[in-house]
């Protein structure tokens, strides 16, 4: 990656789809259509996606993920083992149906619009998980492009459905050794076509710390069984760095959030990082791509030397935020990070779930040409 | 028209659930109301709410088949409210009724059909429907129809 300029904006990867694109999606999953004609149409939605990141002044583009169907779930037209089932499939298999009912409900959408991957057989990579579509990106823009990938303790957690996984890999951690194998090789490919920025998600790891006792959050979460919350962290933490280990050449950063289906604030989990502090100090990461755009976030915290990605507008707001706003939460984290070590985003994406997403395009772009006017204002 | 009547049959449990024999089947209720959401079995206030649902998907479905309509998925959210529980449990000084004062379905459809084509399927499937039609006069319905891809 090229010099950048001081504060650098990105996004933390979804972008809300065209309707003729959620089509397409649609028709492809009933095998209505075939591969080329849906890449043709997710090549345009991209190219779209770009214009409107350049025009707003992002530093770090990234596709919008525009050909995914939601933010983990794609791994399963990649890897062979994994299979996609919709919510409606997984009904009768879910333990906690009265929490799935509720998270349905918050959402407003039907259980046949939310699709989960699930592991029912050993995984291999059937072809790359997110490789070509970084090409594509790249040969469009002279920017450095950010590769969003799901993490290997989300990909593991929601994979795992005992009663479908069991018989291919009897504990949650035998199919672990494999997820970070398979994204071990995905990250060696991409670094080898020169992405500049590998993201991990990992959302569930703050369901792990702050929903205990309360009603599950993330769908992909509510499939697998929690365990201690401890004993997750540490195996989520060991899950990553193996999959990053050695892997210095290149940008590599953590997203975490607190969930990002709801407009509800309410309905979404609040608290600090802190109880997450001792585990993500130890990751191997080099940025955290955080949410601290609204209060449910906590303190801001310091992770050792880590770059922060810090979160200066809330995605699922129809308000956009000011760049004196933006500049207002700069200025707070400038107290305790050096400016060299502060990018600006979202706090999350603004279409996670394909069918739902959180934002319009309009409102997105907005949001971001904030967090660009405001970034401008510290540069010379 | 000669005339038709549906019958079938229900047999209370000793302790457990009844049984309800209708034509050449069977199925198991639980009893009229329950506030465990352990409890084992559907309740007949779920068994009501599950037909006005099925009533809705269903007659959708049929409806799509005659006017030549592809829906791909078909799905359906129900809820009631009880004019006030308490009384179904006795409790003393409580005013109302324990009858369902309210009813709210969410059908979600995906097609690639207009919007407008499947609503006015909607609005025939309504006129149609056996169930919505019995309560209409008595109890409050929100019927709401989406279109999601």
């Amino acid at each position: 990656m090229g010099v950048l300029p001081l504060f650098p904006v990105t996004t933390v990867g979804s972008w809300p789809r065209p309707p003729e694109l959620l089509r397409a999606q649609r028709m492809k999953r009933l095998d209505q259509m075939g591969e080329e004609e849906f890449t043709q149409m997710a090549d345009l939605a991209v190219l779209e996606v770009l214009r409107l990141q350049e025009e707003a002044g992002v530093d770090v583009v990234t596709d919008g993920e525009q050909r995914r169907d939601n933010f983990y779930s794609f791994v399963a037209e990649k890897l062979d083992g994994v299979v996609l089932m919709t919510l409606a499939e997984m009904l009768n298999i879910v333990e906690d149906k009265a929490g799935f009912e509720r998270i349905l409900q918050t959402l407003d959408v039907p259980a046949y619009a939310i699709s989960n991957a699930v592991c029912r057989d050993r995984i291999q990579r059937r072809r790359p998980v997110a490789v070509d579509d970084f090409l594509f990106l790249k040969r469009h823009t002279d920017k450095p492009v950010k590769v969003t990938l799901p993490g290997p303790y989300l990909l593991t957690r929601s994979m795992y459905v005992p009663a479908v996984t069991k018989e291919a890999y009897p504990t949650k951690e035998d199919l672990g050794e494999d997820v970070v194998r398979v994204l071990r090789a995905e990250l060696n490919d991409l670094v080898k076509a020169g992405a500049d920025f590998i993201q991990f998600d990992e959302p569930v790891l703050t369901e792990v710390v702050f929903a205990q006792g309360h009603p599950r959050t993330f769908m992909c979460a509510a499939l697998a069984a929690r365990g201690d919350p401890t004993e997750e962290l540490d195996f989520a933490a060991y899950l990553l760095n193996k999959v990053i280990q050695g892997t210095d050449s290149v940008r590599i950063g953590l997203h975490i959030c607190r969930g990002n289906w709801s407009e509800n604030e309410a309905t979404l989990l609040r608290g600090s990082y802190h109880p997450l502090l001792k585990y993500l100090e130890r990751l191997h990461v080099r940025q955290l791509v955080l949410e601290y755009a609204t209060e449910r976030a906590g303190d801001l915290l310091v992770f050792g030397d880590m770059e922060l990605g810090l979160g200066v507008v809330n995605p699922r707001s129809q308000t956009i935020e000011s760049p004196e706003q933006v500049k207002r939460s700069i200025e707070l984290a400038l107290r305790l990070y050096p400016a060299d070590k502060l990018w600006l985003n979202p706090d999350c994406g603004f279409g996670t779930f394909s069918n739902r997403p959180v934002n319009t395009p309009e409102v997105a772009f907005r949001k971001l040409k904030a967090i660009a006017q405001a970034a401008a204002t510290y540069r010379g | 028209m000669e005339e038709t009547r549906w019958t079938l049959r229900v047999r209370a449990g000793s302790k457990g659930p009844s049984t309800i024999y209708v034509r050449r089947r069977q199925f198991q209720a639980g009893e009229p109301l329950h506030f465990d959401p352990e409890y084992a079995h559907a309740t007949a206030v779920e068994y009501l709410l599950a037909a006005i649902g099925a009533d809705l998907v269903g007659g959708l479905q049929v409806i799509a088949r005659r006017q030549s309509l592809q829906m791909n998925q078909v799905e359906a959210v129900v809820s009631g409210k009880l004019n006030n529980p308490l009384t179904y449990l006795g409790v003393v000084g409580e005013e109302g009724h324990p009858g369902l004062e309210q009813v709210a379905v969410t059908v979600y459809v995906s097609s690639a059909e207009s919007e407008a084509r499947i609503r006015q399927a909607w609005d025939e499937m309504l006129k149609r429907s056996p169930l919505v039609n019995t309560l209409k006069p008595t109890v409050r319905l929100d019927l709401t129809v989406k279109l999601v891809i």
